[in-house]
């Protein structure tokens, strides 16, 4: 048995090592997607009081702030059982879609780019967001403003762009002013205007990848996310529905509170990361997918008018779900557009200055669970706390959680189209590692659980004393 | 007078890591000048050319781990076309490249960096980075008013 690693797998959040393995012909034999890297937010936040976890969490990635603090938030409310004001509720979804549109840019120019325009075989050193700059510097200008644009609207809304304090149980800790609602407005024409643009040079040269799309994980799995109660894109809300590959409704409707009758997690020898799947179908067959691709798999129509004729345009490509994940491409730059036309709806609410923001509580549940859609995904942050107010237990089960068994198949599968014998070129290598940047892995968020691997946690305190450890060789 | 963008980036959870950002808020706090824009992120991302690209002069602060605990050194950034194959690991003469390349600016920019004591888990800074505080501010604000 011959294996080869590729290590470690660039341009993705975090960092993960690849282990394609070779029989005695010189045949993919299997491969795995390791994540190597341990955090151990579940464990940590032990004892911590509830109304912290929004803060906490929110650190748990650079990238998704405002979806773990969301998700956080709701959960801490299920605990209240608080009625958050719906003006909050508005700029919340407000922060969440300009979150989205960052973060789809920050995938799509930054980390997928280099491969789709330079080439899966160009040189490693110039394949990257520099070498772009200089054959399609336009290219990277609308990306970085249209990065730009969310990140903008994050810091308006909320102080600052990064892990800011604003988003707290009960609601948003200060509302929106009209010159704040205006500014952010007059911006809101020219993000159109480079995501249309981007969209419409996409759809020119999307018949390149046709080798692509036929081998970068396209196989049969389920498809989860939200959706609203008819049917259309949801990213803040909503309840959760199961398409199967034929985009036939498996589930519909599910009180996202009742998810533990749902999924199962698995834990795998072989990763930090445990493996859910759709328990009635069972471990591995009950695979699924989340993030953009399943989104755009799972409704009956996105909800805003340009955004849906794009949609409309994209559901041609195939008439049951979109199987293939390098789908999430297009799928990531349609929900950049519709989060933009839902922005300038909000804003255009009203009711979106008013000063009523938050609502207060004390502890009225044992137990409290918060679920949104985060930009790679469905995101679920799930608490039990004591008569005190303290964390007793927490699981978080975040977008590349749920994706760890579709990113092994994917691996697998790319790996036993390009990989053959002793002769391993970089475009062949990249290609399995760009199968796995479609899923746009966060690993900084999801590698908080607990394996079976050799681990050490140490709790410290603000002058680096150690104050427990955890150990387990 | 000249416009001026101070960008204070690092790991505020890293201790003496945390002194860019710390550095930046307190003039923040202590700065009245509309011709001075200040930003604090984590690390230095692409979309921060664009921010560089609208100044006359870019001061960035951040932390160092070479030379003697303490010491705090000014340079002069100059273009660099090494590219980088992670997006987290930018350079400022990677950034200032990027503001020439995409938008055509050039503005003088400089590195203010402080050796620090401490990169241990804290939300604080080490004593002596703290003490050598008003001395940082004061390399700053003579390298706005230059």
């Amino acid at each position: 048995m011959r294996t080869i690693e590729i290590k470690p797998v660039t341009r993705i959040e975090g960092h993960a090592r690849i282990t394609i393995e070779l029989d005695e012909e010189g045949s993919v034999h299997d491969a795995h997607f390791h994540i190597t890297q341990f955090r151990g937010f579940e464990k940590f936040c032990e004892g911590r009081p509830f109304y912290e976890m929004p803060s906490l969490m929110a650190r748990i990635c650079g990238i998704c702030t405002i979806s773990h603090m969301l998700a956080s938030a709701k959960a801490c409310e299920a605990l209240m059982a608080v009625r958050v004001p719906e003006t909050a509720i508005k700029l919340r979804r407000v922060a969440n879609l300009a979150q989205m549109i960052q973060s789809h840019a920050l995938s799509f120019f930054y980390l997928a780019a280099p491969d789709l325009l330079l080439g899966m075989d160009a040189d490693p050193a110039q394949r990257n967001i520099y070498g772009l700059m200089k054959t399609n510097p336009q290219f990277v200008r609308d990306g970085v403003r249209l990065r730009q644009f969310g990140q903008e609207i994050i810091e308006l809304l909320a102080g600052k762009r990064l892990h800011p304090t604003w988003i707290v149980p009960g609601g948003v800790n200060s509302p929106l002013t009209v010159e704040t609602r205006d500014k952010i407005l007059a911006s809101i024409p020219e993000a159109l205007g480079i995501i249309q643009r981007t969209l419409n040079w996409y759809k020119t040269v999307l018949d390149n990848y046709r080798e692509e799309i036929r081998t970068f994980a396209t196989f049969p799995s389920l498809f989860m996310g939200l959706v609203t109660p008819t049917g259309e894109l949801e990213h803040y809300h909503g309840r959760l529905r199961v398409v199967d590959p034929t985009g036939t409704i498996v589930e519909d409707q599910i009180d996202p509170k009742l998810y533990p009758s749902y999924i199962e997690e698995e834990v795998l020898p072989y990763s930090y990361l445990k493996a859910p799947y759709y328990k009635s179908r069972g471990y591995p067959e009950g695979i699924y997918r989340v993030g953009p691709l399943a989104r755009l798999n799972i409704i009956d129509r996105t909800g805003t008018p340009r955004a849906e004729e794009e949609w409309v345009e994209y559901r041609a490509l195939r008439r049951q779900a979109n199987l293939s994940n390098f789908h999430n491409h297009y799928a990531r730059l349609i929900e950049i557009l519709y989060s933009i036309e839902r922005i300038e709806q909000h804003l255009n609410d009203p009711e979106i200055t008013s000063s009523h923001v938050r609502a207060y509580a004390s502890p009225n549940n044992n137990e409290g669970i918060g679920v949104t859609e985060a930009p790679r995904g469905t995101l679920i942050h799930h608490y039990k706390i004591n008569e005190d107010g303290l964390v007793n237990w927490a699981n978080l089960i975040v977008a590349t959680g749920h994706n760890n068994l579709a990113m092994n198949r994917g691996v697998l599968q790319v790996a036993k189209h390009f990989v053959t014998g002793n002769h391993l070129q970089e475009g062949i290598l990249n290609r399995v590692e760009a199968v796995i940047r479609t899923f746009d892995p966060c690993l900084s968020c999801s590698t908080h659980a607990i394996g079976q691997m050799p681990l050490d946690i140490r709790l410290m305190d603000a002058q680096g004393r150690t104050l427990d450890r955890l150990k387990r060789d | 007078m000249h416009s001026v963008l101070v960008i204070g980036y690092g790991n505020s959870l890293r201790g003496d890591d945390g002194i860019g950002i710390a550095a930046a808020e307190q003039l923040r706090d202590t700065i009245q000048n509309s011709r001075v824009r200040i930003i604090t992120c984590q690390q230095l991302t692409p979309e921060l050319a664009n921010e560089m690209s609208k100044v006359d002069r870019v001061i960035m602060i951040d932390a160092a781990k070479e030379e003697t605990p303490g010491q705090v050194t000014v340079t002069k950034i100059e273009t660099s076309n090494d590219s980088a194959t992670f997006t987290h690991e930018l350079q400022p003469s990677t950034l200032l490249a990027c503001s020439q390349e995409l938008y055509g600016k050039n503005p003088a920019t400089y590195l203010v960096s402080v050796t620090g004591y401490s990169f241990d888990f804290s939300d604080e800074l080490s004593d002596g980075v703290t003490l050598i505080m008003p001395q940082v501010l004061t390399r700053i604000r003579e390298l706005i008013d230059q």
